[in-house]
């Protein structure tokens, strides 16, 4: 059991250096900072469909978007970062907050603030991720990453249309 | 249970895959129009909250009477729609076909990590079709 | 009466009331006549046993009152239990009434109602003593008699009187008694304390009694019921018993029906319908399931089995028809045990439907209809009916038919359906029909499809719908299905002549039935299957529904059908359906009198759209296109069929060779279009319009006057003739629209004819000419072939689909012209005029500020400039211009004039040497002009005053414009003549005339201006010369263009003959609509030769009276002078004229002899005279003027003094040597007084 663990953990490891390298990849190809967004994005959104597909094989029908919004916070996050979303606040106005204290992909990031810069264009991917999930579940969501103390950081999800 | 048609249907009610078993090569098109007006009863049961039915379940059971075919549905979290038309028999099948969705729907998540295929696209790869037919034989 | 009897006895009436009335659907249906509808109320035994007149006080309430009784048993099948349909029958107690309670009498159905549901004994005895003497005994027997038949449900009551009709101590008695009563009991049997009930009867308006005797009759109905309950319970694991030992050859399904049907009556009658509808299930389902194992074989056929199996020839005589009854008697059939499977079905099912309508649930009687025809298809296919082919479809058909009007009519408020009403009373609060919402529709469209498809194959059997779609339906099976139908329900419909089974039979009696009720069905169906929101199910039915009328022939119909189907597909993304859709609606609108062009759409999206149909199928769709077009063409004269372009085509791009074009230049485009067909296709034409972005008309349009484009000098002889840009904004082409509403033309268009489209892209090089500057966008892209036209604007054009690349043609140069001021727009020679010098700026060449336009005139055009800033060096006039801006024009005024007193005179005379006559001097000047001013010939013509007249009265000038501008192709500057037309007023003409001694001048002028022009006056300067005859000199007169004015003079004796002096006629004009300024105009002519110097006489010496032709005759003239000759007329030596003579005869009447010429020496003194004689023969006869004689002046040159010398000196010298000139004399000079004169000749006989 504790082995199983211990492999998640590696198997985290190299996913967190993989999507380092690629964001170092995308950010040294593109020069236009906002392509290299989209081109993050893109990425993460396909992976995210592939995940929500994946993640619901057994899962029960979803009914609302609450229900999406917790698949993201417990399975989805469990599944990646081996952890759930510490909190997750809502304006009652279809956005929803998922605060992670400590999201591992930056937990190397100092919290000195000379990264704060780069970090939306870093966690690009992870905000695609999640839209894609929201995609695949027929729901049209903007995601936006919102740090301020890393490695602490929210992702701010407005939802437009239920469908 | 013997199934003589399996479609996987998208989220916005195209067609992905349809196939159908060789002895019933012949009448493909009726269970196309069969399997095209199922999806209406797919969609009263995902709005209208019918009791009885567990909502909670992908599984839908049987969509409606056939005289020739019973037609069962399945639904994904991503509105993917998966239909299997077997032939009409008196006894129970719903534990079979259960899993056999289950199946499918398993091949399917696969299907997605194939980098290759975009999501609500015809699917035809060789692979894939093969291993439904082998489902059909 | 109690209540629940009175409700009761109203369903009778109702009933009663209802039996008449035929119009209740429920009425007329039941062929076996049964017409009972009503819940049978049973009686339930209750027995009782005490002192009569205590039972009389209580009886009539108790009966009112149990009945009443009714309350939900959760804990028990859910039904609720009421005694709503029961009777108490109340009967003294007597033991041996009854049998001994053993499973025989399950067999029959009083296992109930046969035994008293609950047995009484009310005592009041209030006494002790008198309860321990005789009361006590009377219970214990009776206690005795019920366990000895083993029954238990028995209360016993002590009645007791209202508290305040007692005395005091009598309380105290009476409790004493229960309580011994209890004790007593209870020594008995543990259980039975609860058993007795202390009952103290109510007094009027005393509440707290009053509930005291609710409760205890509800205690008694528990009693009842717990009994009823047990009873049932025991009933059931009979039941279950025979179940067991269904595989016995013995056990009979239709004894064990039986068997339970009595449980689920009594559970009706208990009111527990819930649990009587799950009995009826059980059985249902227990059929099914034997039926199906022992067909497979898993079971061995036992004899019920083959019963079923085999009465069921007659099966459409007990077709299906809902009675929804609550009577429990059976047709014998069932009762004996021998009835067919059909029946037996039915019957089970009524029991079910009656039960569902009873508890509200209409809609799942169709539900289980649905469900019963399935089952009932699957079991006779396995029992291998020996049914008639159609039978069990028409017994479906009717099923169905059935049970929908049946549910409609429990749902309809319809007061004569009792059961209706009884169910209402039951359950007041149940569902109204609409309060279900689409799944009713669900249902009614899942019946109505089911009826659809057995009409359908009903109607295969009959042949009505051949089984393959579109052919013609095969007719003589028809006859003989419908004949075995006919026979089959002839017997049946017979006697129920309202049954359904009649409407089906006439609805299979002949195709326009059948098509009728086939149509209606469908409609119905397809509407209920929307109303349920089930939109494809309702298009595959309508798909089918299509596929009938197709084959019916009733294209219109399917054509509507189907686009809707071909939209849905479209929209679901279904390509195969939606292919299949489109194909059948080729062929439904695939008849001459469709409008064509759906026809051709269809095919062409068949044909077009890649990749699900195979190739080959594409083909033949796009063949069926192209015949049919071909048709069209060939019949009805040319009518265009427009088609969407998209369909076939598609624009990929427009690319161009440059992006910039001159005006005038040949533009060149690629159109890359992708052709979507599987085959060629030849186009006949292919047209690509362009339509200009904004208005060309430029502004510089509406100046008048002469354009000039602005060439560089090396291409100056290309001036073209005509440049007016009227011309040009006129020469715009237009596409004639073979086929379209609105009239808009286009600026120009690219287009070629006869071009082979293979399939995929193809791309057409097209070529051609804008004339006129502007920016341009592909507006138009018309396709024609054959008969039909692809127009690209029609489309809606979605954004992209058809390339906007625009095109600039900008404009080729600057452009100049002159625009003349006066009216009628010409110049006068002579008159200073004003023009106006227009700058076009097209756009091309940017004019900049400071740019200078060189302005240099012809020598004798006289140019002065009068607006802007402009230097003058010499002749030439330099102006500078401000910015002119894009399709600006900037004025200049000058002012032109052509002045003939700049010539000098002795021009005029050269020019009357040269052509003998002065008053054409004027033109001759100008005519000069090119000579000595370097233009090219061909811009310099005279302009003729009018066809004919070869004498010139005007001329063009031209003004040479230079630009310090440069075009930067050829490295050279712009420039242009401009041609200025000059006309003279007049043409004017001088002759002379004498008589004798006087001498007339005559003038004449002719107006060659365009303009009428008014004379003001007109003066001969030499009046002492000159005398008018004619007093017109103060006359103002008019003179239209043509006009000739001729004036008189008679020149004055005094003049002196040998001069000769030059006059000049002043005349004063002004141009029409200006009279204001009056204008010069001088005439000069030269008066030479006036006098008359000889005087000539000619006659005829006759030799007989007549002259006659051919007669030579002689003709002497006179020759005499007037006055003295002049002195340097004569001869040096000798003082004589001498004069050569020549006769003459212009005319040729005159045959002329030899010498008629010779010299004349003449006496230079007046009157002498001389005489010279000819011989003449006249040629024809008739009135002859005389030839005429000719004298020429031979003068010597030689001044007075200087010849007189050399005469004295060289005497010798003869006069030959002396030089002379010959001076022919004018007819002035030598005046023929007989010119006028004729001579008659006779013809020769």
């Amino acid at each position: 059991m504790a082995k199983a663990i211990q492999e998640r953990e590696i198997g985290l490891d190299l996913f967190a250096f993989l999507h380092g390298e690629v964001y170092s990849f995308v950010t040294r190809t593109g020069t236009d900072p906002e392509q290299q967004s989209t081109k993050l994005r893109a990425m993460g959104i396909r992976a995210g469909q592939v995940l929500q597909e994946r993640l619901n094989l057994e899962a029960p029908r979803t009914q609302d978007e609450v229900d999406i919004v917790r698949f993201v916070c417990r399975d989805v996050w469990t599944h990646l970062y081996l952890k759930q979303i510490d909190k997750l606040r809502t304006d009652n106005k279809g956005a929803y907050y998922l605060i992670d204290n400590e999201f591992c992909l930056i937990k190397q990031v100092s919290d000195s603030m000379q990264y704060l810069r780069d970090l939306p264009l870093f966690l690009e991917f992870t905000c695609g991720l999640i839209q894609g999930i929201f995609v695949q579940f027929g729901i049209s969501a903007i995601v936006t990453p919102e740090v301020t103390h890393p490695p602490m950081c929210i992702f701010k999800v407005q939802i437009h249309n239920v469908k | 249970m013997n199934p003589v048609c399996i479609a996987i249907i998208s989220n916005e009610n195209s067609p992905l895959l349809m196939q159908t078993s060789t002895a019933y090569k012949s009448s493909e098109l009726d269970l196309m129009f069969l399997a095209h007006s199922s999806l209406d009863v797919i969609e009263e049961k995902l709005t209208v909250r019918s009791t009885g039915v567990d909502q909670r379940e992908l599984y839908l059971g049987q969509l409606y009477p056939t005289e020739q075919y019973k037609i069962y549905g399945y639904v994904t979290n991503s509105k993917i729609k998966i239909l299997v038309m077997t032939e009409n028999t008196s006894q129970n099948i719903d534990q079979e076909v259960k899993t056999l969705f289950k199946q499918l729907h398993r091949s399917y998540a696969q299907l997605m990590y194939n980098p290759f295929y975009q999501p609500g696209d015809k699917i035809h790869f060789p692979s894939f079709v093969k291993y439904i037919e082998d489902i059909l034989k | 009466m109690s209540q629940a009897q009175g409700k009761i006895s109203k369903l009778f009436a109702k009933k009663h009331k209802s039996v008449g009335a035929l119009d209740s659907p429920i009425m007329s249906r039941g062929p076996l006549g049964r017409q009972e509808n009503r819940p049978k109320v049973k009686e339930v035994l209750v027995t009782y046993s005490t002192e009569e007149n205590l039972f009389r006080i209580l009886k009539p309430r108790l009966e009112a009152e149990l009945c009443k009784q009714s309350f939900v048993d959760d804990q028990y099948k859910d039904g609720n239990v009421s005694l709503l349909q029961c009777k108490i029958k109340f009967e003294k107690f007597a033991p041996e009434t009854y049998e001994k309670f053993d499973t025989s009498f399950f067999n029959h159905n009083k296992f109930l109602f046969g035994t008293p549901l609950i047995h009484l004994f009310f005592t009041s005895s209030n006494e002790i003593s008198w309860y321990n003497r005789s009361t006590k005994n009377d219970i214990k027997t009776w206690l005795m008699a019920l366990e000895q038949f083993g029954y238990d449900n028995w209360i016993l009551v002590h009645v007791t009187q209202h508290a305040s009709t007692l005395r005091k101590n009598a309380l105290s008695n009476i409790n004493n008694v229960i309580n011994t009563i209890k004790e007593d009991i209870a020594s008995t049997s543990p259980s039975s304390a609860k058993k007795f009930y202390q009952l103290t009867l109510p007094e009027k308006g005393d509440q707290a009694t009053e509930k005291h005797y609710d409760g205890f009759i509800t205690f008694l109905f528990t009693t009842m019921k717990k009994y009823f309950i047990s009873q049932t319970d025991r009933y059931e694991t009979l039941l279950s018993m025979t179940r067991e030992d269904q595989d016995k050859p013995l056990w009979n399904f239709f004894h064990y029906f039986l068997m339970q049907e009595q449980l689920c009556f009594a559970y009706e009658h208990m009111g527990m319908y819930q649990a009587a509808l799950l009995a009826y299930d059980e059985i249902d389902a227990m059929l099914h399931y034997l039926i199906i194992k022992m067909s497979m074989n898993k079971m061995k056929k036992s004899r019920w089995f083959e019963t079923l199996q085999h009465c069921c020839q007659e099966v459409l005589l007990d077709y299906p028809h809902i009675t929804l009854s609550l009577d429990q008697s059976h047709d014998p059939s069932l009762e004996n045990k021998t009835c067919s499977l059909f029946k037996l079905r039915s019957v089970i099912f009524e029991r079910q439907a009656t039960l569902l309508f009873i508890l509200g649930q209409a809609w799942d009687v169709g539900q289980r209809a649905l469900k019963l025809l399935k089952d009932l298809s699957e079991e006779s296919s396995s029992m291998q009916l020996p049914i008639p082919t159609g039978a069990l479809d028409a017994w479906s058909y009717l099923m169905c038919k059935n049970v929908l009007d049946v549910i409609l009519d429990q749902l309809s408020n319809n007061p004569l359906n009792p059961l209706k009403q009884f169910a209402i009373e039951l359950t007041p609060d149940r569902p109204g029909p609409d309060t279900l919402g689409p799944s009713q529709w669900v249902v009614r469209a899942q019946l109505w499809h089911l009826q659809l498809n057995k009409l359908h194959s009903l109607g295969q059997i009959s042949g009505f719908i051949s089984s393959k779609v579109g052919t013609a339906a095969v007719m003589d099976d028809y006859s003989t299905e419908t004949e075995t139908l006919k026979e089959l329900w002839g017997s049946m419909s017979s006697n129920d002549p309202s049954s359904s089974a009649l409407d089906l039979l006439n609805v299979l009696s002949s195709r326009q039935t059948f098509n009728r009720a086939y149509v209606e069905l469908a409609e119905q169906l397809i509407g209920a299957l929307k109303h349920a929101g089930r939109k494809r199910m309702a298009m595959h039915a309508s798909m089918n529904f299509a596929k009938f009328l197709l084959a019916k022939k009733d294209l219109a119909k399917a054509q509507d059908v189907l686009t809707e189907a071909c939209k849905l597909y479209y929209s679901d993304k279904w390509p195969v359906l939606r292919l299949n859709s489109l194909s059948l609606l080729a062929a439904s609108q695939d008849s001459k009198d469709n409008p064509p062009h759906e026809y051709l759409t269809t095919c062409l999206l068949l044909a077009c759209t890649l990749p699900i149909l195979n190739s080959h199928s594409q083909e033949r769709f796009f063949h069926c296109f192209k015949d049919r077009i071909d048709s069209i063409a060939k019949e009805s004269q040319q009518e265009i069929i427009p088609i969407q372009f998209s369909l076939l085509f598609t624009v990929n791009c427009i690319s161009y060779a440059k992006s910039e074009w001159e005006a005038g230049d040949v533009i060149t485009l690629t159109l890359s279009l992708t052709n979507k067909a599987p085959a060629d296709i030849l186009i006949d034409s292919i047209k690509l319009a362009y339509q200009g972005k904004e208005t060309l008309l430029s502004p510089i349009a509406n100046i008048p006057g002469y354009w000039t484009r602005l060439y560089s000098y090396t291409s100056l002889d290309e001036i073209p003739k005509d440049t007016r840009l009227g011309e040009r904004s006129r020469s715009r082409r237009k596409i004639s629209k073979t086929y379209s509403q609105d009239s808009s033309n286009f600026d120009f268009y690219f287009t070629a004819k006869k071009v082979t489209l293979v399939p995929g892209e193809n791309n057409l090089v097209l070529s051609t000419k804008c004339r006129i500057a502007g920016t341009y966008h592909p507006d138009d892209l018309i396709i024609e072939f054959s008969s039909v036209q692809f127009r690209h604007s029609t489309d809606p054009r979605p954004s992209g689909s058809f390339p906007t690349e625009e095109i600039e043609v900008v404009p080729s140069e600057a452009k100049l012209a002159l625009s003349v001021d006066c009216p009628g727009g010409f110049l006068l020679a002579g008159k200073p005029s004003e023009v106006t010098l227009n700058i076009f700026n097209e756009g091309k060449t940017i004019i900049l500020c400071g740019s200078t336009i060189t302005l240099s005139s012809s020598q004798l055009l006289i140019l002065d400039v009068l607006s802007g800033e402009y230097n003058r060096e010499g002749e030439c006039y330099q102006i500078t211009l401000p910015d002119i801006k894009v399709k600006a024009v900037y004025q200049v005024r000058l002012q032109v004039r052509c002045d003939p007193e700049a010539l000098k005179p002795e021009n005029i005379l050269a020019e009357s040497k040269m052509h003998s006559s002065i008053s054409e001097g004027d033109n001759t000047m100008i005519r000069r002009v090119p000579i000595d001013v370097e233009l090219p010939k061909d811009s310099l013509y005279t302009l003729n005053s009018s066809p004919g007249d070869d004498t010139s009265c005007g001329c063009v000038l031209q003004l040479t414009a230079t630009c310090n501008w440069v075009n930067k192709k050829a490295h050279h500057n712009y420039g242009a003549v401009i041609p200025l037309a000059f006309y003279l007023p007049f043409k004017c003409k001088y002759d002379l005339f004498s008589s004798g001694d006087v001498s007339f001048v005559k003038l004449t002028l002719q107006s060659t201006t365009p303009l009428p022009i008014l004379l003001r006056d007109m003066k001969v300067k030499q009046t002492s010369v000159l005398k008018s005859l004619m007093t017109c000199d103060q006359l103002e007169s008019l003179l239209h263009p043509g006009d000739v004015m001729t004036l008189l003079y008679q020149v004055d004796k005094e003049f002196n003959p040998v001069l000769s002096q030059i006059c000049q006629l002043l005349i004063q004009y002004s141009l029409v609509g200006q009279e204001e300024t009056i204008l010069e105009h001088s005439f000069r002519f030269k008066l030479h030769d006036i006098q008359s110097m000889f005087i000539l006489t000619s006659q005829i010496e006759l030799s007989d009276a007549v002259l006659k032709k051919d007669q030579e005759c002689k003709l002497s003239i006179n020759i005499k002078n007037i006055r003295d000759l002049p002195r340097q007329w004569q001869a040096p030596m000798d003082d004589i004229v001498v004069v050569e003579y020549e006769l003459r005869c212009e005319n040729g009447n005159w045959e002329l002899g030899e010498e008629i010429h010779g010299s004349l020496r003449l006496q230079p003194m007046k009157n002498a005279s001389e005489d010279l004689k000819f011989r003449i023969r006249p040629l024809t006869h008739g009135q002859l003027p005389l030839p005429n004689l000719f004298l020429t002046l031979k003068s010597y040159t030689w001044n007075n003094t200087s010849s007189y010398i050399t005469a004295q000196f060289s005497d010798t010298s003869s006069p030959a040597d002396v030089p002379y000139t010959m001076i022919p004399l004018t007819s002035v000079q030598v005046y023929n007084s007989t010119a006028s004169m004729v001579v008659p000749i006779h013809s020769d006989n």
